[in-house]
């Protein structure tokens, strides 16, 4: 049996990616977790994504800041930014989303996606034809592409709740995220589905989703450690041929 | 210490597991960081008026009816459900994200809709933020979690979720899920033990018949094809496919409608009653 070293510096190394297979497993034990969720009826609607990797992850990241400009929302650009920051540092992003939430409502008239007008508020605000839902025309220049069956969102928080129970029970950190479904939706990931959660997991020393700075897009353990990098090395010009001499002390001199 | 019959002292201990359910509720995380929740726990007589608006329901929606019959037959035997009850208003959107998933380019022409239609579906209130309608998803996630992490039989409803919200149990929920807990036994909400020998073969089939049709279908080259049916089908005068309106059907439909709201502002006056009196 050979040992595993697991050791969360320096990102990305052996040691590290170590840690991060065992993220993987959590998540995709979460995915499961989301497909038995309680649905209305019981009706299939749940599609899932895991996304793994140094490369797949930064795509990720550089898809939300783009987003945090071309929504021109100022209420979410911070958002969009400071979460891309936790995508870099997450080990592993899930996605769920619900494929009958714009294409296949519930059609029981229940009046949550619209009040009186029941499913009339979703079929009369999309293109109908024979009676279906044409979602072939995927345009949107909105971050989601609506309306949707409302419930069958309720029902996607339902999968998106017990995905993040059984990331408590892992002791795996994790966050629901629009930001991250959002960007991983535009991205093509669950590919039928219109609102898509992302819910990034990560199993660091310090939970990179909580007790988040201001400007957190610039001021964060990336820009810090860099910082240190770039600072030390301009201390290093000042040093002399250790060859030759050890400084020495004053009392010395 | 004292001898404990186990069941019924179990079933008095459900109040317990409610709050557990409620504290999960409230550590769910949300994606909004907003939704305001509402939380109530439903037991004894103070579920009674649920129960009757439930039967009402019950003669005219099978679904009803279904739920009605858990609750009734749990009764029965001295375990009526303890029922928590999860609401908040997502009618209303102040997050500002302009995401489009209601339907409207922004939150601004949402609310503004919102409160010029706001109103009731079959039984349900839209229109609805869908953010705040996952995050409501994920917090009744959390409480049948935690339902379950404690071994208790619980099914989440929409249906009885929707009548207590009706009779205004929760103050200023567009929204309200039913989570019954109890009775002491496996699959009570599933599987349905009372409904195990209500329909014989027929009547089964017969359902079967009217809820997928196409399971049924005979050759549709006629454009009007036969429909199968149990037994000797060959044997009998062939029934065909037909799609028409059913005015008789809408108008019960319509009668159930006036009887139910009559019952409910009857019945909310109980309950407003119940409700001073718990916060005396």
């Amino acid at each position: 049996m050979p040992s595993i070293y697991i050791n969360e510096w320096p990102p990305y190394s052996p040691p590290d990616q170590a840690r991060k297979e065992n993220s993987l497993v959590a998540a995709r034990l979460m995915m499961n977790a989301a497909l038995t969720a309680p649905f209305a009826g019981g009706i299939p609607q749940i599609e899932g994504h895991i996304l793994y990797g140094h490369d797949e992850l930064e795509q990720l990241a550089r898809k939300m800041e783009e987003l945090a400009y071309t929504l021109n929302n100022e209420r979410t650009a911070h958002i969009y930014k400071y979460e891309a920051v936790m995508m870099r540092e997450s080990d592993v992003v899930l996605f769920i989303g619900n494929y009958r939430a714009a294409q296949s409502p519930l059609d029981a008239n229940c009046g949550l996606c619209g009040g009186p007008s029941g499913c009339g508020y979703v079929y009369g605000r999309r293109t109908v034809v024979a009676g279906q839902i044409d979602l072939t025309d995927r345009r949107c220049d909105t971050a989601v592409n609506g309306p949707l069956c409302s419930a069958r969102v309720n029902d996607l928080g339902y999968a998106v709740g017990s995905a993040l129970w059984m990331a408590t029970r892992l002791m795996v950190d994790c966050r629901p995220m629009m930001t991250v479904g959002v960007a991983g939706q535009k991205l093509g990931y669950c590919p039928n589905s219109m609102m898509v959660v992302g819910l990034p997991v990560a199993t660091l020393s310090k939970n990179p989703y909580v007790d988040v700075g201001t400007q957190y897009h610039v001021i964060n353990m990336g820009q810090m450690v860099d910082a240190v990098r770039k600072t030390y090395t301009i201390a290093r010009q000042f040093g002399p041929d250790y060859r030759k001499t050890i400084p020495p002390k004053v009392e010395e001199a | 210490m004292a001898l404990y019959e186990g069941r019924s002292t179990a079933y008095e201990a459900l109040v317990d597991i409610a709050k557990h359910c409620i504290h999960a509720v409230y550590k769910a995380p949300q994606v909004t960081a907003r939704l305001e929740l509402k939380t109530a726990i439903i037991t004894n007589e103070e579920l009674h008026p649920v129960m009757e608006v439930l039967s009402t329901l019950a003669g005219a929606e099978f679904v009803m009816e279904m739920d009605y019959l858990t609750y009734k037959d749990a009764a029965a035997m001295g375990q009526q459900p303890v029922v928590v009850a999860i609401g908040a208003d997502v009618t209303y959107s102040e997050l500002g994200w302009d995401c489009g998933a209601c339907g409207f380019q922004t939150c601004s022409e949402f609310n503004r809709y919102s409160k010029e239609n706001k109103g009731l579906g079959l039984l349900g209130t839209g229109p609805s933020c869908n953010w705040k309608m996952l995050d409501l998803g994920i917090a009744c996630d959390w409480a049948c979690a935690a339902a379950w992490q404690y071994n208790i039989e619980n099914r989440v409803e929409f249906t009885v979720g929707a009548v207590i919200n009706l009779l205004e149990y929760l103050d200023g929920c567009s929204c309200v899920l039913a989570l019954p807990l109890g009775p002491l036994t496996d699959l009570w909400y599933y599987n349905r033990p009372m409904f195990t020998r209500r329909f014989n073969y027929e009547q089964w089939l017969s359902q079967m018949r009217n809820v997928a049709p196409v399971a049924f279908q005979g050759f549709s080259g006629g454009q009007h094809p036969m429909i199968k049916g149990a037994g000797a089908w060959w044997q009998k005068a062939p029934e065909m496919v037909k799609v028409e309106g059913d005015p008789q059907m809408m108008q019960e439909k319509l009668d159930l409608q006036g009887r139910l709201m009559q019952q409910v502002m009857e019945k909310r006056q109980v309950v407003a009653q119940m409700k001073e009196k718990s916060r005396a």
